[in-house]
């Protein structure tokens, strides 16, 4: 006889099972369509473009990133136990599904195939309840900051825990029955049951009629259950309903340049940023349903680390407490109260650095920056609230085009003994570099700039300046919330360009860089926008620089966040310290993707740091723990904090802060 | 226009003495009259005259002459503006000077307007000018990054003189002048601005932005404590105490006091920094100071570039000396 | 209650130590190139005084004028886009090398011909000739009761309350309406303009006035009117070195510091 069962053994009425089923489903479709209700207060915003480009766009995370996990590994335990829950799951479901089929249309559950299925089956049963004790030994016991306790967690864990021990009983309590005594070497192939079922032999053995009683009752219970579960999950918007809203916001994921913000059209905007909870766009509010409370972003958020009221995964939370109080509960404390200042604090807002890390953290594909940029905006432009600090330096940049508020420099002071092109003077250059207002006119980054000039003269490339008719790139406003002053800055700067038929841009900070690359063709700039670091890699593969001299140092490479999170530049200045002769290259913990912000983002240089350890002290002391000689730099507000930090620990002889720039010029 | 009659100055009494700005006014209108061949005349108005009009004549007065009612004894800008008119219109003065002081800088123009004259304000250095006899007046613009030398064509020719900027004369008890009392009375209808209250703050609460002296402590000062010796300098030159970044990050001071690219930008006219080594985000909030003075223990520290005076050496050293000299100075 | 704000446009006075250039023949300021000129702070804190005001007594009407040429007028939009009502620039030829009095003269009669005007507005000097006169002229050609130097300015019961800022503190005085104060920079730093403001300017139209429009008496201003005039200008002289005090002691160096100092009367 091939090895098979017959399928709901001693259920009578089985097909109740499929009514009951439709509970559940219906619920999924309700729920779906009551939060697809919810999502389209929203304001519209197109996200669907080519459906084809997002479809293949999708395919790829929905397996490196879904399936096979690759941002939730980031994170090791969380990781596995939830590879372990989702994984083990699947066939379990799978499951159901094949035994209908097979039962009701073809019955090829026999033989090999069975015992093959039964046995992935049962090891899935036995990776969920592996999954399910991490998740609650990591939630209860170890207790990590980053988890914050609902009681929905506990329902969650518990549910799943109980209806697949009861899956196992009920597998035990028949094999007992109908498998041991007759076919003992298939039961090989479902050991998890027949742990169960070697407990229960002697009892099954001795009352017939009970056990199968027992088991007909916890069929029953077990179905029951996971229907009632799944009901549950949609009734109460569960974290399980992820399952539907993660994949969704996945799909429905940001697929223009990571370091993009979204631009107010000014022609038609009556309110500025986003004041109240239905001024989010629908994809927005997707995105506070499809939040799992995993804690990745937090565990990431420099601001958060450093002490800092800040939280992003309590930025989401909060906000879609608003959202379902507004139109759901109709009831609780955010009701009538403004998002930022409000629901979100004035603080909390001005921490973020808009670094990226937890972006890149979440699993879900959550834009958080995105978020808090919007809430600035109203902040400054509606409610015309804003740190005095970062008010002098937006008020400087309307006024002079700079946000160097009380600098010592003009814009064209750096190039004067250097010999370098004007475009005004000579626009016969190959390369146009966007210097940067920090670049000019801070003492020591224009040092930095001073070196770049000297390579790039050096390796004889032909470049030039726009000296005094360069403007800030408009980085700064835009990310403090100004997007009127960035769009002033964009569209002089895109024009002064286009004046002198612009074509390539080197960009030696990594701000002006994204800004230029990513934002300026909002504004019809498209311009070749290439950083430094990359334009030097490039003369270095072709032989025209030649690094000779000897640097005997250690080098900590500090990835910028606009230049690696944001622009996936992370090979080219390790590529440039990597060829200086001597020069030893070494990693911090948190680099590449995970890099530490030095703390001067989202204009920040320009923002006092009022709560919490600095961030950019934190960074420096992650440096010297390397036990590097040197920080090695390709930013110039990176070099700033750092050179900040280094002097306030007084390190000063222990650790160098030198852009990259500035050590190949050495090495020349 | 009227006739060339004379140089009149418009003292200021303080407590019943005369102000130090009214001394300097008489140094500098001395040296003018004698130049134009003219009689230095000084109106004082207020309540209980007599011995500043005395001291006026002792610093070099030829006449003074006295305007007082009890309605005059604090400065209210209209019942001011009306008696010091009424008075110069009778003495119709070639050329009128004041100080640039609270009263000054809102008198002056006033004066200007009802007699018809026009004044250079705030100004550092006078003469007159040696063919047309014609007062040429001094004075920072821009900020003081650039100074203006102005020739007024209207009568009277007016100026208000920066305080400290012109030397007083020693004063004379023997020197021999004219006391003459003039009608004082206002007419009441003249009055439309009521002075209700006058409050007085500390020095140390003069705004840092505001103050002529600004004493700025950085990480070099080591501690909170150490601070209060900066407060003593500030109180003894009348000025407001500041910090770096770093000193303030420490949580030494408040961070309202904070001097830099992201804290306030002052421009006294002389900053102090001690233990400051000079960041540039620091100089940005200072470098338009007029003076800057330097104490810091490392010679080579960047302050020292940008400063105009320096000392290198231990503030603990420094301080004490200095505040003590100071004193002293001030004193005089 | 209807606002007058005058305003004037400067070049930038955030020029960065050291870049500042004069032609002295022509006893004009050169601008650093790429650098703007821009509103005059005291009286971009006048335009903030007078938005205070409006915040309470809602109702009231902002209107910022401003004689010059060329893009002088420019300042009207920053005006505006800070949440001024309405911008008026009074600019004809006639106007050019007007001194404080013509330029007084001009704006009284543009307040005359505005009618029912309950506040004027000032700075206290401009940033670039700091003269620190129009408004005290201005207010005596209108016959108006004036206080200058205000540190805070409140309307309590239809009468201005205004608070003038000493050497040494501060006196409070007040004053009928209508009058004219002049605001000194202790009022604070002027608000940003706000996000609304900016696109609403952009869609405003300001004004321009000339000398007939006004019925100004064209002897009275320009250059020939002007009661005084600049015979020289130039850059003082700093020391550009540090000047070092040395001596046995650290205590005798600052000593001779001290003594250094009263002798420049810095001190």
């Amino acid at each position: 006889m091939l090895p098979s069962r017959e399928i709901f053994w001693n259920i009578p009425l089985n097909f109740v099972l499929y009514i009951m089923m439709l509970v559940p489903l219906g619920l999924l479709v309700w729920a779906v369509y009551k939060r697809y209700q919810l999502w389209h207060k929203g304001k519209p915003e197109s996200r669907q473009g080519n459906v084809w480009r997002r479809v293949k766009a999708f395919i790829g995370p929905a397996v490196i990133d879904g399936l096979l996990h690759r941002r939730i590994l980031g994170n090791r335990y969380g990781g596995i136990m939830h590879i372990l829950i989702l994984w083990g799951s699947l066939p379990l479901l799978v499951a159901a599904a094949v035994d209908a089929f097979s039962h009701y249309v073809y019955d090829f559950m026999v033989g090999p195939t069975y015992l093959i299925f039964s046995l992935i089956v049962d090891l899935g049963g036995l990776a969920v309840i592996a999954g399910v004790l991490m998740a609650v030994f990591r939630r209860y016991v170890l207790r990590p900051k980053k988890l914050d306790i609902l009681w929905d967690d506990g329902v969650v864990l518990g549910s799943i825990l109980l209806i697949v021990v009861t899956g196992y009983v009920i597998e035990g309590l028949r094999m007992a029955a109908t498998e041991l005594p007759v076919n003992p070497d298939w039961s090989r192939y479902s050991p998890g049951g027949l742990v169960v079922a070697n407990a229960l032999q002697g009892f099954v053995a001795s009352n017939t009629g009970a056990a199968e009683g027992l088991h007909r009752g916890l069929w029953w219970f077990h179905a029951t259950l996971t229907f009632g579960f799944m009901s549950y999950v949609f009734l109460r918007f569960s974290k399980i309903a992820h399952l539907v809203f993660s994949p969704l916001n996945a799909f429905y994921r940001s697929l223009k340049p990571k370091g993009a913000l979204t631009p107010i059209d000014i022609e038609k905007v009556e309110t500025l940023g986003v004041g109240n909870i239905e001024e989010f766009t629908w994809k927005q509010l997707l995105d506070l349903d499809a939040c799992t409370r995993c804690g990745r972003c937090q565990e990431a958020c420099p601001a958060f680390f450093s002490g800092k009221p800040l939280n992003p995964k309590k930025v989401i939370l909060d906000l879609k407490r608003a959202m379902v109080e507004k139109w759901v509960t109709k009831k609780g404390d955010t009701i009538g109260q403004i998002l930022p200042g409000g629901v979100i604090g004035t603080e909390e807002l001005w921490n973020c650095t808009t670094c990226r890390a937890c972006m890149e953290q979440c699993p879900v594909f959550i834009e958080h920056v995105d978020k808090i940029v919007e809430l600035r905006r109203n902040l400054v432009l509606m409610q015309n609230s804003i740190p005095e600090t970062g008010q002098r330096a937006i008020a400087t940049m309307m006024k002079r085009g700079d946000p160097m508020s009380g600098t010592i420099y003009l814009r064209t002071d750096w190039y004067k003994d250097l010999g370098v092109k004007v475009l005004s003077q000579d626009a016969n250059v190959d390369i146009m570099l966007f210097v940067g207002c920090v670049g000019a006119m801070d003492d020591r980054a224009q040092k930095a700039t001073i070196s770049l000039a000297k390579v790039l003269k050096a390796a004889g490339v032909n470049f030039g300046v726009l000296g005094a008719e360069e403007t800030c790139c408009g980085d700064p406003a835009r990310r403090l919330g100004h997007e009127l002053q960035f769009q002033a800055q964009a569209l002089r700067n895109i024009e002064t360009m286009q004046r002198y038929n612009v074509k390539k841009v080197l960009a030696s900070c990594p701000h002006c860089y994204n800004t230029l690359k990513v934002e300026y063709p909002q504004f019809g700039g498209n311009f070749q926008v290439i950083h430094h670091t990359e334009f030097l890699a490039d003369l270095l593969r072709s032989g025209k620089l030649k690094p000779s001299k000897r640097l005997d140092a250690t080098v900590v490479y500090h990835d910028p966040c606009y230049l690696g999170r944001y622009n996936d530049n992370y090979q080219a200045p390790r590529e440039l310290l990597a060829a200086i002769p001597g020069l030893k290259l070494v990693e911090m913990d948190r680099s590449g993707k995970k890099s530490f912000c030095c703390g001067g983002g989202g204009g920040h240089l320009w923002l006092e740091e009022t709560s919490g350890q600095r961030i950019n002290v934190i960074r420096t002391e992650q440096a010297l723990d390397t036990k590097a000689s040197t920080v090695g730099i390709a930013c110039p507000y990176c070099l700033q904090m750092f050179e900040d930090g280094i002097s306030r620990k007084q390190l000063g002889d222990k650790l160098k802060a030198r852009e990259v720039s500035e050590l190949l010029e050495q090495s020349l | 226009m009227a006739e060339d009659k004379g140089l009149l100055t418009i003292g200021e009494v303080a407590n019943g003495k005369l102000a130090p700005i009214a001394a300097e006014l008489l140094g500098i209108g001395r040296k003018l009259a004698d130049a134009r061949g003219d009689k230095l005349d000084m109106l004082l108005l207020g309540a209980n005259l007599a011995e500043a009009a005395k001291q006026a004549i002792a610093y070099g007065a030829d006449r003074v002459y006295v305007a007082e009612n009890p309605a005059l004894a604090e400065y209210n800008p209209d019942s001011y503006a009306a008696a010091a008119t009424k008075v110069a219109k009778q003495l119709s003065p070639s050329i009128l000077l004041m100080g640039q002081t609270d009263m000054g800088r809102d008198l002056a123009p006033r004066l200007a307007a009802k007699l018809g004259g026009a004044v250079s304000m705030d100004c550092t250095e006078l003469a007159i000018e040696p063919d047309t006899k014609l007062l040429l007046a001094t004075r920072p613009v821009f900020g003081g990054n650039a100074n203006g030398v102005m020739r007024v064509k209207a009568r009277p020719q007016m100026a208000t003189i920066r305080a400290k900027s012109m030397a007083a004369l020693e004063p004379n008890a023997s020197r021999q002048g004219e006391v003459i009392k003039v009608d004082a009375g206002v007419d009441a209808s003249a009055v439309k601005v009521k002075v209700t209250k006058k409050v007085k703050q500390e020095a140390l609460g003069i705004k840092l932005e505001d103050a002529e002296f600004v004493v700025t402590g950085g990480r070099g000062m080591g501690g909170a404590e150490a601070f209060k010796s900066l407060e003593e300098l500030a109180r003894v030159l009348g000025g407001a105490v500041g910090a770096t970044r770093a000193a303030c990050d420490d949580g030494w001071v408040a961070s309202t006091i904070q001097v830099g690219q992201t804290g306030k930008i002052v421009s006294p006219k002389l900053y102090i920094a001690v233990g400051v080594s000079g960041a540039m985000q620091h100089i940005a909030g200072c470098s338009g100071s007029k003076n800057i003075v330097a104490i810091n223990k490392d010679p080579e520290a960047n302050i020292f570039k940008v400063a105009h005076f320096g000392v290198v050496g231990d503030y603990k050293e420094a301080l004490p000396a200095f505040i003590q000299k100071c004193k002293e100075l001030l004193a005089t | 209650m209807n606002i007058v704000v005058c305003a004037k446009q400067v070049p930038n006075p955030e020029i960065p130590m050291g870049k500042f250039k004069i032609d002295a023949q022509a006893l004009k300021v050169i601008p650093p190139e790429g650098i703007a000129p821009v509103i005059s702070p005291f009286d971009e804190q006048a335009i903030e005084v007078a938005l205070r005001i409006k915040e309470k007594n809602p109702g009231s009407k902002i209107t910022a004028l401003t004689v010059g040429a060329g893009s002088a007028g420019d300042i009207l939009k920053h005006a505006l886009s800070m949440g001024a009502d309405e911008g008026i620039f009074l600019s004809d030829p006639a106007f050019e090398g007007s001194d404080a009095f013509g330029t007084a003269y001009i704006l009284s009669k543009a307040i005359q011909k505005l009618g029912n005007v309950d506040l004027i507005l000032c700075g206290r000097q401009a940033a670039d000739w700091d003269v620190g006169q129009v408004g005290t002229l201005l207010a005596e050609d209108l016959g108006i009761p004036l206080i200058t130097i205000a540190r805070k300015v409140e309307v309590l019961n239809g009468k201005l309350s205004v608070e003038r800022a000493l050497i040494d503190g501060y006196e409070v005085l007040e004053a009928p309406m209508p009058s004219l104060v002049t605001v000194s920079n202790e009022v604070g730093l002027p608000r940003l303009p706000t996000g609304m403001g900016i696109i609403m300017a952009a869609r405003k139209k300001v004004a321009v006035w000339k000398a007939q429009d006004m019925g100004i008496d064209v002897a009275k201003v320009g250059k020939n009117a002007a009661r005084s005039e600049m015979v020289k200008l130039y850059i003082p002289v700093r020391e550009a070195k540090c000047e070092m005090f040395q001596a046995d002691t650290v205590a005798e160096a600052t000593v001779k510091m001290a003594v250094r100092l009263r002798e420049a009367k810095v001190i």
